[in-house]
């Protein structure tokens, strides 16, 4: 039955091949479309490569303290006092990490100038991520706790900065500061937010102010048991609301902040602004995320799906002969509907494989061009949401002219007389 | 003909109906694009209010390793700042240094709320240098004088508006030299903050005078109420600030090292960063198209696939009303008179669709769902989308409308 209907189906779709072309056409833009920027959104969250660990680790990246009687706020990364006394500490978490966010550091070498970015961390960084390791080591706990002056960079400052020679035990100056290089790792995408940098050296490197509450911190939590977050959020929690007033250097005596998964983080930049939600207080707006999500891809699907409704419309009434014998014949309308929908679903179908080949071609400019380092392919989620798209884009288009199909009359359609 | 073409298009509305909502669809979308693109270019086009050519950033911070860049700072700090600023104007390329709260084309945004009275407050976006800073830049003053010694530790604070401030808080009548512009309350309970961030809290900022405009997030960014405060020595507190530095035109890239080197050896232990405002400028324009080249991209596709999903349409329609047409040749009437018929209908079609298309579009300003846009240039673009979606729908009848005028009566005739 489902192979009669195959053979009829793309016998109607050879017949006119204009109209089919610009099915396919409407369906494979959408489709496409709608697939890169899923891959973007799961590179974000389950970015892979260093951080494939990502399920087990909850981020600090957001510290707001305030004052409350003058009701001023300052709101910025962790600094080093707040992460000793309230977020090394912490109990549930199986590793604490402190790291910097990657800062861009300059350096002139034969008159040529050289951007990189450049993170500082500690050494349970390189345990908690996975960085896969190409040349020599990684930072190790003597090179933080002696504030040893060596590096590790990835393959592209390598290959930049010596590219004839091996990188390790050489020397290489960023800014003022000159270290010794004794490991090469790959190169970590930028949508990789926890493990991207070019450089990485021991944070005790800095000198830094100990007693700075807000700094440009950021603290990754840890747990083998990704059962356990929720314990560890809410141990979190209960440090913060802990806060004791400090006096130094002004006056905070209320802090606000929050451990999140990625998928938190994300949702909430997204839609916090919007929705004037405190980014540095709301986790739960997944849902809200979501219902977003689905609402732009529903919008954005719209003109396609009418303009695909159009001509199976125009399709359906071309047929309508066929249609109306079947009908006398006795073919329930589930039965034409049933046909009808197939029929759809195998041209979204049909448009969803030169999705799949399209995809990858445009990741590839986007990892070319957009994002450093860029490494956006195609996962099997992006397929699933992909064969998700697929199947919701034939319901949408094909739903009104099957309900238009059903009301056919079939004496009418038999005499040629189809006032659509 | 119209008052034909209206009847046949209403008679067949059922069949019509979803034609009219695809392009009413695409008009809206061209609709938005057109006003983001509008707005731009209009904002593209006013003055930008100052030059960026051979003026460089220098960020000077003095915590290494930004571990604890915290906005407070103590003495110490601002005479070394004198120091790296007397060591920097020492240098022979450089024509002038002067401190400046924030460099422009980053993403700073400094605002407080400002107004005539403290009961009219509105949001006023805030930057700080000084006069000479202003002058290099070639800020231009229309009304007032600039900030001089004078200014320097007064009870107020002196500030140069722009004109858009003036119109937006005093509107064009009045006289604004001289006035008050914010009124700090004398009874805020400041005991327990150090006492220069007291004494700054009960200061009152004073319009010293008007200039052209500082539009300081470049081009594309529209015109806010701004307000250039003067920067004074108080303000040197902190771990990080921002100079600009005017260098003689033709310095390149490698005299950057050379000004890392002057502020390193005066401050031991703070770094610098150099940045020529021409790249900072260059980074946020294409951050600031990169999504509109996207959309733009993808705009030209769907626009591609309504014109041919039309001509789709209008093509099996032609092919249905054969007999029709062919009773209309059989009864007398040429061939450019059905071919006329075809395109009216689609101009009616298309022209309900334009009309229900801008019945949603004109939502968007109403409502200003979409913040960012001065929808001034909601109008403009409403005319543009409507005539590119009439000529788009009427390229789309094309085809169809040839196609039906070659139908031969007799052909037609015999479809039964």
């Amino acid at each position: 039955m489902l192979g009669n209907y195959l053979k009829i189906a793309i016998a109607v779709l050879l017949r006119r091949k204009f109209l089919t072309f610009v099915n396919l056409f409407g369906a494979t833009l959408t489709l496409t479309v709608l697939v890169v920027a899923y891959a973007v959104f799961d590179s974000t969250v389950r970015p892979g490569g260093a951080q494939h660990r990502q399920d087990n680790i909850l981020l600090v990246n957001r510290l707001r303290l305030t004052n409350t009687q003058f009701d001023r706020n300052w709101g910025a990364f962790i600094g080093p006092a707040f992460y000793e006394r309230y977020i090394a500490t912490l109990e549930t978490p199986d590793r604490i990490s402190y790291m910097t966010l990657p800062n861009s550091a300059t350096s002139y070498l034969d008159g040529r100038k050289l951007t990189s970015m450049l993170r500082r961390t500690d050494a349970e960084y390189w345990e908690i991520l996975d960085f896969d390791v190409i040349e020599g080591r990684v930072l190790s706990a003597d090179d933080v706790e002696l504030g040893r002056m060596v590096a590790v960079i990835n393959v592209a400052t390598a290959d930049s900065r010596f590219p004839d020679e091996p990188a390790i035990g050489r020397k290489l100056v960023v800014g003022r500061e000159s270290f010794e290089v004794v490991g090469v790792v790959a190169n970590e995408p930028e949508t990789s937010r926890l493990a991207f940098a070019d450089i990485w050296v021991p944070i005790t490197t800095a000198p830094r102010r100990a007693d700075a509450w807000l700094g440009e911190g950021q603290v990754m939590l840890y747990l083998e048991d990704p059962g356990r977050m929720q314990l560890a959020k809410d141990e979190y929690q209960t440090a913060v609301a802990a806060f004791e007033p400090v006096s130094e250097p002004a006056v905070f005596d209320a802090a606000t902040s929050r451990a999140w998964t990625a998928l938190e983080l994300y949702a909430a930049q997204m839609v916090a602004p919007y929705l004037e939600e405190d980014i540095f207080a709301s986790t739960d707006l997944i849902g809200e995320f979501i219902a977003a999500a689905i609402v732009v891809a529903l919008l954005f699907m719209a003109l396609p799906a009418v303009n695909m409704a159009n001509l199976s419309i125009g399709r359906i009434l071309e047929r309508a002969p066929e249609i109306g014998l079947r009908k006398a014949a006795g073919a329930s309308t589930s039965v034409l509907i049933g046909q009808f929908i197939f029929e759809n679903v195998v041209l979204c179908a049909f448009g969803g494989l030169l999705a799949f080949a399209l995809a990858p071609i445009v990741l590839g400019i986007l990892n070319d061009t957009v994002y450093t380092y860029g490494r956006l392919s195609m996962s099997i989620p992006v397929f699933a949401a992909g064969f998700a798209f697929v199947v919701i884009f034939g319901v949408i288009s094909g739903a009104y002219p099957a309900w238009k199909m059903a009301r056919l009359q079939p004496a009418a359609c038999l005499r040629g007389l189809n006032h659509a | 003909m119209l008052n034909h073409a209206l009847k046949l298009v209403w008679n067949r509305r059922r069949a019509n109906f979803l034609v009219v909502v695809e392009i009413a669809a695409a008009f809206v979308v061209t609709f938005v694009l057109l006003a983001l693109a509008v707005n731009l270019w209009s904002n593209f086009r006013r003055p930008l209010g100052f030059e960026f050519q051979n003026i460089w950033s220098v960020a000077v911070s003095a915590d290494e390793a930004g571990m604890g860049s915290f906005p407070f700072g103590d003495d110490e700090i601002s005479d070394t700042l004198a120091d790296v600023t007397a060591r920097l104007r020492a240098l022979a390329r450089v024509q002038a240094v002067e401190p400046i709260a924030m460099p422009p084309f980053v993403n700073f945004v400094w605002d407080t709320r400002l107004g005539a009275d403290a009961d009219n407050l509105v949001s006023v976006n805030i930057n700080r240098t000084t006069s000479a800073g202003l002058q290099a830049i070639g800020v231009s003053l229309v009304e007032g004088r600039w900030f001089s010694a004078e200014d320097e530790g007064q009870d107020y604070r002196a500030a140069l508006v722009n004109r858009a401030f003036v119109e937006r808080v005093f509107g064009t009548d009045a006289s604004v030299i001289g006035r008050q512009i914010s009124f700090p309350d004398p009874s805020a309970p400041l005991q327990q903050v150090p006492q220069w961030q007291a004494t700054e809290a009960q200061r009152a900022v004073r319009v010293i005078g008007v200039v052209e405009d500082f539009r300081q997030w470049g081009e594309f960014v529209e015109t806010r109420p701004y307000a250039l405060q003067l920067h004074e020595d108080v303000d040197a507190r902190g771990a990080s600030f921002n100079l600009l530095l005017k260098v003689t035109p033709g310095t390149d890239a490698g005299f950057e090292e050379d000004v890392i080197a002057a502020v390193e050896s005066v401050a031991a232990g703070w770094t610098a960063a150099v940045t020529p405002w021409q790249q900072l400028r260059a980074q946020t324009h294409a951050s600031t198209l990169l999504p509109i080249k996207i959309a733009s991209t993808l705009a030209v596709f769907f626009i591609a696939l309504v014109v041919m999903g039309l001509i789709g349409v209008l093509w099996q329609d032609v092919v249905r009303r054969t007999q029709e047409i062919g009773l209309r040749r059989a009864l007398g009437a040429d061939a450019g008179t059905v071919r006329r018929q075809i395109q009216l209908e689609m101009l009616v079609l298309g022209l309900f669709g334009i009309l229900i298309g801008a019945a949603v579009a004109i939502q968007f300003p109403l409502l200003e769902i979409i913040e960012d846009v001065d929808w001034a240039a909601a109008l403009p673009a409403l005319v543009l989308a409507a005539l590119l979606i009439v000529s788009l729908v009427l390229l789309g009848a094309q085809y169809p409308s040839w196609l039906a005028s070659r139908r031969e009566p007799a052909d037609a005739l015999r479809y039964e």
